[in-house]
């Protein structure tokens, strides 16, 4: 009898080893943030304690979501994801990567890591120099609305890189079904320039390389912050700035919140319309468009015009305002491809200090001597 | 004859569809995929989970919509009829617009937000002609109908921004490829009940064709029938396009080719008639689009227009 006692405590004691041994990570124990956010405010990236895999949280990844978040675990060194949880799972770094926004490329470009790009949206519109050169063996997935689902399984990908636009994506319930992971960058919704380069973090952390993507990133504000107080030193006065061109009958304008308005700010000018402070564009009347237009020193972002004709070609009623007769108008199309993709949507995002340089110059030129990189003066 | 011959035709496209594709893959695998045989994993999610449910997809929208528009034309007398009359594609877009240009409920998702909108447009069209008695007058209000709710889709594509305007227009270009298992098992269901309605109501649509009083005349209960027509539509046409988009000519072109190939009025011979048409056609169209990576909508066009054109032709009784 007493040998059965025995031989009950030690098993129970063996089970209840065996039990605490097993325990599996909660999704509690990922709240040891790895990467403190500066300037961007749409993700966070936590660890656990003694675990190599991290748990990337993505907050209202579209426009107009509200407590929205959505979740990629990156399983490490054969971790597996805590149980219960319904987020996505990346199983090791992501080696191949299909990119549905051009600004994804050139975040993992920054980072020294665009060949592991083998799947993308309109590979006419892209930019980047690297993948156009492997463009034969790159898949072209097509936009979203009609994507070539087959063509996405076959590039094997390891994760979907997508953008939500007033909603989900559209490809979310078909890549769940297919099981390819994918993860929301929200870099667009972040209007500080420095906000929306320091989402090649996030990228970073997704291929394995966060470290390199910290050194990347941190070097950017340094000399992005270092102009800005250049010009805050040395200029007086700040000239103002009319914006865009109108899409019918109405003229956008952008918000003073807006990334457009925060870096001409931070370059010097004055953007000249102020009753917009929300955060998104308001239309206004071509009226009003053209009173602000007359009293602006300069006009920036004209569309998709090359030339002071085009211009005018486009909005006739405006040549006479003081900014057109001076030529002091300017657009973000200098780095355009042959199929008219602009790299100032793809690179620029990577390179807030190159766009601020180029703004400093047009509004300062004696305080900028390297030549412009995405703007250029309309003759 | 021409009923067997139509259906080889139908299945011979289908399998057709499952063979080829972006993917090159050898018929033993696709074989092995369909009968879960031996063959690599990523071979089988292709074969299963993307080209055999375009292929169901591609079957059921084509048969869905040629049927829905062969009932409008017999309904309101009308060849230029179709499934969109009654604004099934409006009220579907305008529930798209809402949640993909102004963000409104995107929780949603797309193809509810559509199917809302087509049935909010069709409940007030079948409330609003439950009064009426000139079917005509239904015609009209249904086509100023899609118009104010066209307008208002307008305004919202206006003053949205140019990514979510990019996806409105590519949806309004219509795709087979964006729907999921748990879609179909909504699907499928919807489809089928909406065709057991039209095979209840051949008779009705027969006794029509010699005119509502005519149908009255022969003891017909016009609302009623009416009435399981606009359901039978919204089932079928307004399903197919809350997943789909709004797939156009088909459902406008069928008919006429299915009343030519078959030279008859009798709809116990043109539903299932237009049926297969409607399901072999939107099967090569699908096939053809796959060729060249375009969007449905427009191969349903180019293609389905010398169809029509050829079958017009070859009519004798047509040409001089």
């Amino acid at each position: 009898m007493k040998r059965w006692i025995q031989l009950a405590v030690v098993a129970l004691c063996a089970i209840v080893v065996a039990a605490c041994g097993r325990k599996s990570v909660s999704l509690e124990d990922f709240d040891k943030p790895v990467y403190m956010l500066e300037y961007a405010s749409g993700f966070d990236i936590q660890g656990a304690d003694s675990k190599q895999s991290v748990l990337l949280t993505v907050t209202n990844p579209w426009q107009g979501a509200d407590g929205i978040a959505v979740q990629l675990f990156i399983a490490r060194d054969g971790e597996t994801a805590p149980e219960g949880f319904d987020g996505q799972v990346l199983e090791g770094d992501a080696e191949r990567i299909v990119a549905m926004s051009s600004t994804h490329i050139a975040m993992l470009d920054a980072i020294g890591e665009v060949d592991r790009v083998v799947g993308v949206s309109g590979i006419d519109y892209i930019s980047n120099p690297d993948i156009q050169a492997r463009r034969d063996r790159i898949g072209d997935v097509g936009y979203e609305g009609n994507i070539n689902y087959e063509l996405l399984l076959s590039l094997d990908p390891d994760l979907v890189l997508l953008y939500g636009v007033n909603g989900a994506s559209g490809m979310e319930p078909k890549l769940r079904e297919l099981g390819i992971p994918f993860l929301y960058v929200g870099d667009y919704l972040e209007e500080s320039p420095l906000g929306k380069a320091e989402w090649l973090v996030v990228l970073s952390e997704v291929v394995g390389k966060r470290a390199e993507g910290e050194k990347v990133f941190a070097e950017i504000p340094v000399r992005y912050n270092a102009l800005k107080q250049r010009v805050a030193e040395n200029t007086l006065d700040a000239p103002s700035v009319m914006l865009n061109m109108p899409y019918g009958d109405s003229w956008f304008m952008p918000s003073t919140e807006s990334y457009a308005v925060r870096l001409i700010k931070d370059a010097g000018g004055d953007y000249i319309y102020k009753k917009n402070m929300g955060n998104a564009s308001t239309p206004i009347d071509m009226e009003e468009a053209y009173l602000l237009a007359s009293a602006a020193d300069m006009w920036l972002n004209v569309g998709m015009a090359n030339t002071l004709g085009e211009v005018k070609a486009a909005c006739p009623k405006f040549v006479d305002t003081r900014c057109f007769l001076n030529g002091d108008v300017y657009n973000n199309n200098a780095c355009t491809n042959a199929a008219g993709g602009n790299d100032y949507f793809e690179s620029a995002v990577v390179h807030p200090d190159l766009l601020l340089r180029d703004l400093v110059k047009i509004f300062h030129p004696e305080l900028v001597e390297e030549p412009f990189v995405y703007y250029k003066r309309l003759k | 004859m021409l009923f067997v011959t139509l259906s080889v035709l139908t299945v011979g496209l289908f399998l057709l569809d499952l063979v080829v594709g972006a993917v090159r893959i050898p018929l033993g695998d696709v074989w092995a995929a369909l009968t879960g045989g031996d063959c690599p994993q990523a071979t089988a999610k292709i074969v299963l989970n993307i080209r055999l449910i375009k292929a169901i997809m591609a079957l059921l929208a084509g048969a869905a919509l040629s049927v829905s528009g062969l009932q409008m034309q017999t309904l309101f007398r009308n060849p230029l009829a179709g499934p969109y009359v009654l604004g099934i594609s409006s009220g579907a877009s305008l529930g798209v617009a809402l949640v993909v240009l102004a963000g409104v409920g995107s929780s949603v998702g797309i193809a509810t937000a559509a199917w809302a909108g087509a049935a909010a447009v069709l409940l007030v069209i079948a409330a609003v002609g439950h009064r009426i008695k000139d079917i005509m007058v239904i015609l009209i209000l249904g086509m100023m109908f899609s118009s104010g709710v066209g307008a208002v889709v307008q305004i919202l594509q206006y003053l949205s921004k140019e990514e979510a305007l990019k996806a409105f227009v590519v949806w309004t270009m219509g795709s087979l490829g964006d729907v999921t298992v748990p879609q179909l098992a909504v699907l499928v269901p919807s489809v089928i009940a909406g065709l057991l309605l039209a095979v209840i109501t051949i008779k009705p649509l027969n006794l029509l064709l010699f005119g509502e009083e005519y149908a009255v005349t022969m003891g017909l209960n016009i609302r009623r029938s009416r009435g399981l027509l606009f359901l039978s539509t919204t089932l079928l046409a307004g399903t197919v396009t809350a997943f789909c988009g709004p797939i156009g000519f088909i459902g406008l072109a069928m008919p006429h080719v299915a009343r030519m190939l078959f030279r008859s009025g009798d709809h116990r011979v043109l539903v299932p008639g237009t049926l297969l048409s409607g399901a072999a056609v939107l099967l090569l169209c699908d096939l053809v689009s796959k060729l060249f990576t375009l969007p449905v909508n427009a191969i349903t066009a180019l293609l389905g227009i010398p169809i029509v054109v050829w079958v017009v032709l070859r009519n004798k009784s047509f040409t001089a």
